[in-house]
């Protein structure tokens, strides 16, 4: 079972600092909501991806795919049933009138979409939560608050090991807790859910505990150990992503790449 | 020398505990002291080395806390415990609570960074630490891939990294293997000798091993203080230890037994080579019971990996019989965990062939071997999830669909043959380890198996519970006929305990054989870092013949007038 979704591969993107590409993230939302047009939120998707690619990642989001179609496809068809405002009407059905204008928005939205959604597992596949910790720490984020986010990806895979040997104790007890209808399913939930929830909150009790009898003190300054630094390439690649920002800003104030002007 | 850490008159009393932890203890810790503090069950130990690190009172709550505690010239009620634990670090007994971060090197970090050092002295401090645990080249691993034993050593290179002035273990190898636990016990040396740290106090039952680490022995019992002072002195007290049910070094027992005075009894097997001690009928060595020659269960040539490529089990062949206490050895990663799941059907081998009871059960679930294996899992939380024993025992045997009053029963039999009849309306969690663990047994017990497979049983028990707990095992075996198969790292259970045993290394069996002829092979059980029992070792260097316990060889002695 995979629980980390770091890629150690050596890329460009991989080498560039972390707060580079929360920045990057930041502006593929502000592109993404930018244009309400497929063409156009296709091309952001692009950028997403040719990033992927760049990252020499791009077959890690094999995962995503499925979920993503979907997504996709109820934005496809659930849009246009509410958005009904046009000039071109595709398909008419009494007071059912699907409007071209609404189909079109429809697919951008669920581009756009993919688009954000890619562009943080991006951050994720090719930056290590630790990294990404140092630089919310950076950013002035409160030590405890980065170090929560961080805990919660470390705390993962342990909740999934203790999940495991539940299922395994209990399975050894002669009841499979995966096996059965959905209500028995439900009914063995129990014999999951008490023996993992008791066991987290031995672990988590003594976090505290264990954080402060190493010398931490909450309210204390502390150093780290994984030093962040902008080089040369950090700071063009934030400049090349600001310009993009800039452009498309002057495009959509233009009125290219919209379906409806007036809509986000 | 100057005094590290002096208490007063200390009193703890946790909140809601009707009793004390501890009542009025005073200890003074000076430069150069390796203290080991032993004692039964709840008789303070841990709360002592919290008291030591600031964690008591500061950051569990008591109801009740009086005297002084200076740890290092700090008040250590004064100062916040991120404070008392950067001059006296401890290592916890629970060392996967004492780990929390995402990698091995943000582990041994943290402490650094608390002490505001720079990035390259932190560097430094986490190289030398991960060296001294034997970690290096793991910097980069995320926590949660390591094996048990690598993170207790996680757990100690990450309290080392602040560089305390005392260093405090809690248990702390009960997970490694005995390499494990003896190279462990070399850093502590050498970290003493160098005088980077200095001074250590180490909880740990294994006696033999304390007597020669330590200068100081303080016995704990119910909060008190009752004996203190040089291992010679205090573990040649073999009565009150073995009150106490904990385990005296067995060369010291045998010595005492054999009517030596308390000032003439060794501590370690070099001490009693040294020492006539008569003449040996070899004749009186009670043979092993043999076991019936009903096959119960058997694998063939098992194959199993979790990743392509990366074999776990590689060509397991095994026979057990029926009444057999089949033993399971080998140092971590030697893939016993898996093996006893492939025999419990959780897992399903990629090649090979596993029979019970001659039908073929390779392709079937644990569902398959209900009734017929009962399996009890290293951690009996795992499995506890009812609101009453009563309910834990008798969920399996309401699952198999028997009738209310056989469930009754059966709960009460088990309950009574456990010696858990008194627990049986108490809520399971809030039951101490030990007790947890009989609770686990048991629920395990009413599916009345006949074979039961223990996953390391009595990790973090102490040697009388550990006795308790095997003996009832060994009850079930006798009065039953229970066929026993037991994962254990703890050699003083195989060579009580096990009438055969098997070495696993690398995935494969290395040694199959009964209990006696293993522990002739001295060199072999050397090459693969297992460490016999005291009494073996010196048997077989005193005599050329192994006595598997103390009571053997005592019988076996015709005392020189």
């Amino acid at each position: 079972m995979r629980f980390v979704l770091y890629v150690d591969v050596n890329s460009m993107i991989h080498r560039l600092d972390p707060r580079a590409k929360l920045y990057w993230v930041l502006c593929v939302f502000i592109w993404s909501m930018t244009f309400n047009h497929p063409i156009y939120a296709g091309m952001v998707l692009g950028i997403v991806l040719m990033t992927l690619i760049l990252a020499k990642v791009i077959k890690e989001i094999k995962f995503a795919v499925t979920p993503l179609a979907i997504l996709i496809t109820m934005c496809i068809t659930l849009w246009p049933l509410f958005r009904r405002e046009g000039t071109i009407i595709l398909f008419g059905l009494g007071f059912l009138k699907i409007y071209q204008e609404a189909v079109l928005y429809a697919i951008a939205v669920g581009l756009r979409l993919t688009a954000m959604v890619l562009a943080g597992i991006a951050l994720l596949l090719t930056t290590r939560i630790e990294e990404l910790e140092a630089a919310l720490v950076r950013l002035k984020l409160p030590y405890p608050m980065a170090f929560g986010i961080s805990a919660v990806f470390r705390f993962i895979p342990t909740l999934m090991g203790d999940a495991y040997m539940v299922i395994a104790a209990q399975r050894a007890r002669g009841v499979d807790p995966l096996k059965g209808s959905l209500l028995t399913k439900m009914r063995n939930s129990a014999i999951i859910v008490a023996p993992i929830f008791m066991t987290s909150m031995r672990r988590l009790s003594t976090l505290p505990l264990a954080m402060e009898s190493r010398g931490y003190i909450p309210t204390a300054s502390r150093t780290y150990f994984i030093q962040l630094r902008m080089r040369a390439t950090d700071y063009l690649y934030m400049v090349i992503t600001t310009l993009l920002t800039i452009v498309f800003i002057l495009m959509r104030l233009s009125g290219i790449g919209v379906v409806y002007p007036h809509y986000i | 020398m100057s005094t590290l850490i002096e208490l007063e008159d200390v009193w703890v009393r946790y909140r809601m505990a009707k009793d004390y932890a501890l009542r009025g203890i005073s200890l003074v810790i000076k430069e150069g002291d390796v203290v080991g503090i032993i004692g039964p069950t709840g008789a303070g130990k841990s709360t002592l080395a919290k008291v030591m690190c600031g964690i008591v009172p500061n950051l569990e709550p008591c109801d009740e806390f009086k005297g002084h505690v200076m740890v290092c010239g700090l008040d250590a009620r004064d100062v916040p415990t991120g404070i008392v634990s950067r001059r006296c670090a401890m290592v916890f007994q629970d060392y996967e609570a004492q780990l929390f971060r995402t990698t091995v090197e943000l582990e041994v970090a943290f402490g650094p960074e608390n002490l505001e050092l720079d990035p390259s002295e932190i560097k430094r401090r986490v190289e030398w630490s991960l060296r001294l645990a034997g970690l290096r080249g793991l910097e980069r691993k995320y926590t949660h891939t390591l094996s048990g034993g690598q993170k207790q050593r996680l757990a100690i290179a990450s309290v080392l990294s602040l560089r305390p002035e005392v260093l405090i273990l809690d248990e702390a190898t009960s997970d490694l293997d005995p390499r494990g636990k003896i190279e462990l016990f070399q850093v502590v040396e050498e970290l003493l000798r160098h005088r980077v740290i200095k001074a250590a106090v180490i909880i740990d039952h294994h006696l033999d091993r304390l007597a020669r680490l330590a200068n100081r022995i303080v016995v704990l019992k119910d909060g008190e203080i009752i004996e203190d002072g040089p291992p010679r002195k205090v573990l040649t007290k073999v009565e009150l230890l073995k009150e106490l049910k904990l385990e005296p070094p067995q060369v010291t027992e045998l010595f005492h037994r054999l009517g030596w005075p308390e000032e003439k009894l060794p501590l370690t097997v070099d001490e009693a080579l040294n020492k006539r001690i008569g003449n040996v009928k070899t004749t009186s060595r009670t043979s092993v019971k043999e076991a019936t020659t009903k096959l119960v269960l058997k694998l063939k040539d098992v194959w199993f990996h979790y990743l392509p490529g990366e074999w776990v089990l590689k060509g397991i062949n095994l026979k057990v019989h029926e009444g057999e206490v089949l033993g399971i050895i080998g140092q971590n990663g030697s893939g016993k965990t898996t093996l006893a799941n492939i025999i419990m059907g959780i897992l399903r081998p990629i090649r090979g062939k596993v029979t019970l009871f001659n039908r073929d059960v390779t392709n079937q679930g644990p569902a398959a071997r209900i009734g017929i294996i009962g399996y009890v899992l290293q951690n009996p939380d795992y499995q506890i999830f009812n609101r009453t024993v009563y309910e834990e025992l008798a969920f399996a045997p309401k699952y198999m669909g028997l009738p209310p009053e056989e469930i009754d029963r059966r709960v009460r039999n088990i309950a009574r043959l456990v010696g858990i009849e008194h627990l049986l309306n108490e809520d399971p969690f809030f039951l101490n380890k030990a007790d947890r663990q009989r609770v686990a047994v048991a629920s395990v017990l009413t599916m009345y198996p006949k074979i039961l497979l223990l996953d390391e049983p009595t990790t973090g028990l102490t040697p009388g519970e550990t006795r308790d707990l095997m003996d009832l095992i060994m009850k079930l075996n006798k009065e039953l006929g229970m066929t026993v198969i037991a994962i254990t790292h703890d050699m003083n259970v195989v060579a009580r305990y096990c009438t055969r045993v098997v070495l696993m290394r690398e995935g494969r069996i290395i040694v199959d054989t009964d209990t006696r002829s293993l522990f002739t092979k001295l060199d072999l059980l050397r090459e693969n870092y297992i460490e016999p029992p005291q009494i073996i070792e010196y048997s077989v260097r005193a005599l050329g013949v192994p006595y598997l316990t103390v009571e053997e060889l005592v019988k076996s002695i015709e005392v020189i007038e």
